[in-house]
């Protein structure tokens, strides 16, 4: 302590040492009131006005098909906003900003000035960098750039129902896209920074989370043969002025798809004309009455109570059946009065296939058709996907047994079809359908739905249906033997009118190959054709032959009918003969 | 003490080299991403472009027209046994 004797006022003194001390005590209670109690509330306080997270965008997976060509790639684009406040004060800018934008410069001063308050505006999104950079070039004051990510589709138009595409925030909105959004979407991650009062970035601090980008997606589909599925169903909708049609391929051993094609169709690249009956994915979401080319499946029923046997024969005659007050109707003439199974199946007589079904009745029928898939739900959980209709009744009457008997009174999707017959062609085995590339290690788990020796029998017969003389020639494929049945199904009229539309068909065909081992099926739907004639047999049976005839080339399959070298040395003399190649 | 008191320098001068390489590091990262992003984008155009040339219907043009390619009927092929 000072000594304060000699002080003229000592208390005077004292008095400015307790303020001094006081004032010390203040200060000293402020730095710790700030620094340890108020500590993180005012951190807080202070981040909140300078620190950012930032999102880095993460990449959305490819898709791609199952030999890993890209059917839809992610690539990096620079989306422009504006801070429309900022830009009020440098209105003489905006004509340069417009032209470098390639917008209309009142559209934009209208724009900008409408909603002079707004801090956030996009510009325009979906630039390429390059464009982008131009732009942020200008360094016009309020005018940023973020970047993004935009699908593009390397397949267009061929893959678009299958592949769907995404909206402009990078989500999935049809198809596979929306269907495993979850798997090709990434995580978007985050860094942390400093920005100043303007937005402008002062530091980068660190990254609090890394952007997981998401993953590939490897689907079923060849795209090859996407292609030539195309191709020919387009073809064949333009020969026969049909409104609209679908094309499956399908891989009976393990399940996968292989194919499935619509038209119409659209350009995901552009949907800028999209309408959305373009959109539809007929395959999966349009049902019809499969009409004749279920009469394998009822007939499969019939071979599996083990009381017929295909040459058992039916009397047909004279064409027509009555039922109460219905008619059952054969659309073309039959062979003979008397024909046997094969022959209802190569006639395609609805008479004797409704005797049939009378005999074993409408629930074995029923049983089967359910077990084989159809009308039931097929699992893909593909966005959209209808169910169908398989009607079943507490009582069997004759008209619903012969109804269903012949493909009518059910409404099935072509990819429950194709389904179906893969059990068919695959020897009894039905393979779970799935859209994804298969694992070759993993076994398929298939499941029995009908005896090894009925499928096989069918087979045969289905093969008869094609190479009978009276049978469906026009599906025949050269070199390789194939089994199908067509069919031709009058369509349900719409706008609340009850029963069937006049003149209005869908044209059908389904079928496997190759006899000697089956390995692809097949279904072609063609809507209301308009030109040549209605007959599945006539419009659809061709469209199969052709790309079946493509499929087992390009998958390599062997030739189970090639004729003998004798006949071809006699082709080829004759062609030499005509002076060209066949 | 005079040990704690070196400690405190060596740590004092530790966070702020070890902030200086954190920034360092992290600017050195944006510069690999940018690199990234810009091969991505290329690779997407790249793609584009391929599958453009690479269409089946002008390969399909190109083989039947230009090459006089045909797919071989029924009569014209010949089994190799393997």
């Amino acid at each position: 302590m000072i000594k304060l004797e000699g002080a003229l006022y000592p208390w005077r003194f004292r008095v400015v040492l307790a303020l001094l001390a006081l004032l010390v005590g203040a200060i000293a209670c402020q730095i710790v009131y700030l620094q340890v109690i108020d500590h993180d509330f005012l951190k807080g306080q202070g981040d909140a006005r300078s620190l950012r997270h930032i999102q880095i965008p993460a990449h959305r997976g490819l898709i791609t098909d199952r030999n890993g060509e890209p059917l839809a790639v992610s690539t990096p684009v620079t989306t422009l906003w504006a801070n429309a406040k900022e830009m009020q004060a440098v209105k003489d800018r905006w004509p340069e900003l417009a032209r470098a934008l390639g917008q209309d410069p009142k559209v934009l001063t209208a724009r900008l000035e409408q909603q002079a308050n707004k801090e956030f505006i996009y510009l325009v999104r979906g630039l390429t960098p390059e464009q982008g950079q131009i732009v942020l070039d200008l360094k016009v004051p309020g005018v940023y750039g973020i970047e993004e990510f935009r699908r593009f589709y390397p397949a267009g138009e061929v893959t678009a129902h299958m592949v769907g595409f995404t909206d402009i925030d990078d989500k999935g909105r049809e198809g596979v896209e929306l269907a495993y959004d979850e798997w090709l979407a990434g995580v978007p991650g985050k860094r942390q920074v400093i920005k100043d009062r303007r937005g402008r970035l002062i530091k980068d601090i660190q990254v609090t989370k890394n952007a997981k980008a998401g993953k590939t997606l490897a689907l079923s589909i060849d795209l090859r043969l996407q292609y030539l599925a195309n191709r020919e169903l387009r073809n064949a909708l333009v020969e026969n002025g049909a409104k609209a049609g679908s094309l499956v391929i399908m891989d009976v051993k393990t399940g996968e798809i292989l194919a499935m094609v619509n038209q119409p169709t659209y350009n995901p690249n552009n949907r800028r004309n999209l309408q959305p009956a373009m959109m539809r994915n007929r395959a999966m979401i349009d049902v019809f009455e499969p009409g004749s080319t279920v009469k394998p499946i009822s007939m499969s029923a019939a071979l599996e109570t083990g009381r017929w046997k295909p040459t058992d024969k039916v009397e047909v005659y004279p064409g027509t059946l009555q039922i109460g007050k219905y008619t059952i109707r054969d659309v073309s003439r039959t062979e003979g009065p008397v024909l046997d199974l094969t022959g209802i199946l190569i006639n395609s007589s609805n008479v004797g296939m409704s005797k049939v079904a009378f005999d074993i009745g409408g629930e074995a029928i029923f049983r089967q058709m359910a077990k084989m898939g159809l009308g039931q739900d097929t699992g893909l959980g593909f966005p959209g996907e209808r169910v169908g209709n398989l009607p079943n009744y507490r009582e069997w009457r004759k008209a619903e047994t012969a109804t269903l008997s012949y493909g009518y009174g059910v409404s099935v999707t072509a990819i429950q079809l194709v389904h179906a017959f893969s059990a068919l062609a695959n020897n009894g085995k039905l393979a779970p359908l799935t859209l994804l590339k298969g694992d070759k290690d993993k076994p398929v788990q298939a499941v029995q739905v009908m005896p090894e020796q009925v499928a096989k029998t069918l087979q045969g017969m289905l093969q008869e249906v094609i190479e009978n003389p009276r049978g469906v020639w026009r599906a025949k494929v050269p070199a390789y033997h194939v089994g199908g049945k067509s069919g031709t199904a009058r369509k349900t009229s719409s706008g609340g009118v009850k029963g069937y539309a006049v003149n209005s068909y869908r044209s059908l065909f389904a079928g496997f190959g190759p006899m000697s081992d089956p390995r692809y099926a097949i279904v072609v739907v063609i809507d209301e054709p308009s030109k040549a004639g209605y007959f599945g047999g006539l419009v659809s049976a061709p469209v199969f032959s052709k790309v079946m005839s493509g499929t087992l080339r390009l998958m390599n399959v062997s030739p189970d009918n090639l004729p003998t070298a004798a006949e071809q040395q006699a082709a080829a003399t004759a062609a030499a003969a005509k002076g060209g190649r066949g | 003490m005079l040990l704690l008191f070196v400690a405190v320098l060596v740590s004092a001068v530790g966070v702020s080299y070890s902030a200086h390489w954190n920034r360092q590091l992290l600017n050195t990262l944006y510069g690999e991403l940018s690199v990234r992003d810009k091969a991505q984008a290329e690779w997407g155009r790249l793609i584009l472009e391929q599958s453009t040339w690479t269409a089946h219907s002008r390969i399909e043009t190109l083989a039947s027209e230009q090459l006089k390619m045909h797919i071989p009927g029924a009569a014209e092929v010949r089994m190799v046994a393997p």
